[in-house]
């Protein structure tokens, strides 16, 4: 089947198998260095990408449900500010994810400070969606309050 | 480095592997009917060359050739032009096998014995000894990870080029030169960056990128192969006897650790050095024989996993400590903290325990150890009325890194550093897959040469006259070479002023004069603690407390996060369960009194595995303390002590 979609910003018309999980699309049909996981579906939790804004495991989407869609791989999320903001709480924290779940951690990280989720629980929760036990809880937590600070600083100095 | 060249993907083929699952099955032949012009079947007579991967003294076959030795080997390889193809195509595939269960053993080294002292008690003190005795097994596992990591191979000119992760360069181009019948030369490696927790990126792809360069051959055109990272252990099972004294002193101890290494040896020379070295207990005693015996089965070929031999040895011993502790009515803590110091070994010097005690007392002081000790021994017997049962381990060790000497000194893995006449510092190696770590190494280095200029310092991008440093594995890399480098910046500091420019210095990548096979460096506790509750018997770790006593530290950032991810990968591998509320507290102290650089990772893996096997045991005794655990283990165990 012809799926057309947005991928990284590029709009592509593809010819695919309308099951092909879109983490099976991203690797294999665009060559992308992007989420080296495939778990089939297993919910290893590391190959997330924003669909529409939202994270997802790419593992779970069938290629018929990306018409239309809008879809950010880290490769294209690495470029953004945002990433950055993310990497800054890294440095800031003193903790990193490992290269297996980096990608997948720091999506899902941006997902929670965009949506200001403060709660700890909800925070692991949302979070143990990744099964890569490289990362404390507590560093987890902290690096997302502290991008939230990273963001809020910003929101403050563009008001100013 | 040369650039890796930009070709379309419509002018390649994409390649699939097709693995065996079961073993003792002879090929008598594979065909893919329907093989049209786009689509190559690679079997293991296609290789134009050899389809023995040379792994120092041992080979291993690439692609299983007439026989199916293990569960998982490779039989066969499908490219096609896209994997969809490739997919559908590999469905069609006839293999006709027959059954065949003989087991061909590889050759394995004889059982590596060592012992000192006599202990021969008479009589009347023979009716005052005690005897403990402990078994500790870690079975054989052998699985594909969720790790997906590709090989793209191609022809330029004369040369053919491969990218692909991995953890030795020289490893890739010797497979792939002996596979095609290149010479090595011809052959150019493109690393990718990765991280090997289980050192997965070691041999298989070298087998990978060995049939990608002979597809590249056949079709002429570049090929990817996409595959997993298998995950590979094995199995260990230690058993070991102590003859001690009325008040719970050792005097005599035997210990013999089985090692099942699957179908094809790891350097099982190496593995039994390293697996001694753990063995050795750290307490003195009149007489001790261990020995470790390496042997074949017909299951997948063990790989290193973050350690090759010592990790699992040490956990052994420290395992075993705290069985004497309970011997001696003592708590395991209270037991170590009166340990006196051993002698030198031809494995490991006698080193002070005064840092190793310092360690104790601050990790089993935070984890308040003593108490919880006793607490969970009282409770032990109530768990069908808490509705939980706890469980504490401590266990205590020092690192150890890289080969051993006698290793070293076989291998020869050298590299070189040069004073340039424009007065720059160049150095000649195949360890570069460490960014971070050259950033480090610069400054090191310009201290001792050009103070305050690290910029001088550069590293020669990889070429055909790149000096082979080694495989990247047991931390050696940074561990072996950073000393090393060190040492060769001095001499250069010295040659630069009273010779001729250019001046070189050429040196081994890791020290091979030391007395000992190795050299202890860094000392660390931990303590975990472990919750099973009684509705689903999944084995928890709550919290775990460790301190580490270092000689140097280098980058505390990246020390830190390479032990917390050491901690609780091990806690993963062992079979427990990581809550969201886990507690990990963590002291790291830098001595400053040498420059010794130590691996801390198969060191933490130690006594992760040893600390948890400890806190099983007291929660389920001693046949509940099999690692890896898992909910229907214990289960049987604790499910029956119940009724």
């Amino acid at each position: 089947m012809k799926v057309d979609c947005t991928i990284d910003g590029k709009t592509l018309s593809l010819s695919l198998n309308s099951d092909k999980p879109l983490s099976l699309v991203i690797s294999e049909n665009l060559g992308s260095g992007s989420g080296t996981n495939h778990c089939n579906g297993n919910l290893c939790g590391m190959c997330a990408v924003l669909i529409d804004g939202k994270p997802m495991l790419s593992c779970l989407v069938p290629a018929f449900e990306l018409r239309g869609k809008e879809i950010q791989t880290f490769d294209g999320f690495r470029r953004t500010k945002a990433c950055k903001d993310i990497e800054k709480a890294y440095d800031a924290v003193g903790a990193y994810p490992c290269s297996d779940c980096y990608e997948a951690r720091t999506i899902i990280f941006h997902s929670l400070i965009a949506d200001e989720v403060t709660d700890r629980a909800e925070i692991l929760k949302e979070l143990s969606v990744i099964k890569c036990s490289c990362m404390d809880p507590e560093d987890q937590v902290a690096i997302v309050r502290q991008g939230m600070a990273i963001r809020s600083g910003k929101r403050v100095r563009r008001i100013q | 480095m040369a650039d890796r060249k930009n070709f379309s993907r419509y002018k390649m083929r994409c390649g699939m592997l097709m693995r065996s699952d079961s073993c003792g099955r002879k090929i008598e032949e594979i065909t893919l009917p329907k093989q049209g012009q786009y689509t190559l079947l690679l079997t293991a007579k296609d290789i134009p060359g050899s389809n023995s991967l040379p792994f120092f003294s041992d080979t291993r076959e690439m692609m299983a050739s007439e026989r199916i030795a293990y569960p998982g080997q490779i039989i066969c390889a499908l490219f096609a032009p896209d994997y969809e193809i490739a997919a559908m195509q590999m469905r069609t595939i006839e293999a006709k096998l027959s059954e065949d269960e003989s087991f061909e053993e590889p050759a394995m080294p004889d059982m590596l014995e060592y012992s000192w002292g006599e202990f021969t008690p008479d009589e009347e003190e023979k009716a005052k000894l005690k005897t403990v005795e402990s078994a500790f097994t870690l079975s054989h596992e052998s699985h594909p990870t969720n790790i997906m990591y590709t090989v793209t191979a191609w022809r330029e000119n004369s040369k053919i080029h491969i990218e692909t992760p991995c953890e030795w360069v020289d490893l890739i181009k010797s497979a792939a030169a002996a596979a095609i019948m290149y010479p090595k030369e011809s052959i150019v490696i493109h690393q990718l960056p990765h991280r090997s927790r289980y050192d997965e990126f070691l041999i298989n792809p070298a087998i990978v990128s060995a049939i990608a360069a002979v597809a590249v051959i056949r079709t002429g055109l570049p090929c990817e192969i996409k595959d997993m990272t298998v995950f590979s252990r094995p199995g260990i099972e230690v058993r070991r006897k102590t003859i001690t004294d009325e008040d719970g002193k050792p005097l005599s101890e035997t210990v013999s650790m089985t090692v099942d290494m699957g179908a094809s040896p790891l350097i099982p020379e190496e593995y039994q050095r390293q697996a001694m070295t753990g063995l050795i207990p750290p307490y003195p005693l009149k007489e001790f024989h261990g020995s470790v015996d390496i042997r074949s089965s017909a299951l997948a070929p063990a790989a290193f996993t973050g350690s090759l031999g010592y990790s699992e040895a040490l956990a052994s011993t420290e395992y075993h400590i705290s069985r004497l502790a309970e011997a001696t009515e003592m708590t395991p803590y209270a037991y170590r903290g009166n340990i006196e110091k051993r002698r030198f070994t031809d494995y490991l010097p006698g080193f002070e325990l005064e840092d190793q005690r310092k360690t104790m007392t601050a990790a089993a002081t935070a984890s308040t150890y003593e108490r919880k000790w006793f607490a969970n021994n009282f409770q032990r017997h109530s768990f069908g009325i808490l509705g939980y049962i706890k469980g504490i381990g401590l266990a205590s060790g020092t690192g150890i890194s890289g080969f051993s000497t006698t290793f070293a000194r076989a291998a020869k893995f050298r590299s070189m550093m040069t004073y340039t006449q424009k007065h720059n510092v160049t150095i000649n190696t195949s360890a570069l897959n460490h960014p971070n770590m050259q950033k480090i190494w610069r400054t090191l280095i310009s201290d001792k040469i050009n103070p305050g200029h690290p910029e001088t310092v550069m590293f020669l991008d990889p070429s055909q006259d790149t000096l082979d440093a080694g495989p990247d594995v047991l931390s050696r890399i940074i561990s072996s070479l950073t000393p090393q480098l060190e040492s060769a910046a001095r001499k250069l500091a010295v040659l630069k002023d009273e010779e001729a420019l250019p001046v070189s210095v050429m040196f081994d990548a890791q020290n091979t004069a030391l007395p000992c096979e190795f050299q202890n460096a860094g000392y660390a506790t931990v303590v975990a603690e472990i919750i099973i509750n009684e509705t689903d018997f999944y084995p928890t770790v709550t919290a775990v407390w460790a301190d580490i006593i270092l000689p140097q530290m280098l980058n505390e950032a990246s020390l830190r996060n390479a032990v917390k991810r050491s901690i609780l990968s091990t806690i993963a591998e062992c079979g427990f369960m990581i809550p969201l509320d886990f507690e990990m507290h963590l002291g790291i102290t830098a001595t400053g009194t040498d420059t010794t650089v130590s691996s801390l990772a198969s060191l933490m893996k130690a006594l992760t595995i040893g600390a948890l096997s400890n806190a099983l045991y007291q929660v389920a005794g001693k046949e509940g303390s099999m690692l890896p655990t898992s909910s229907s283990m214990l289960e049987k165990v604790l499910g029956r002590s119940q009724i």
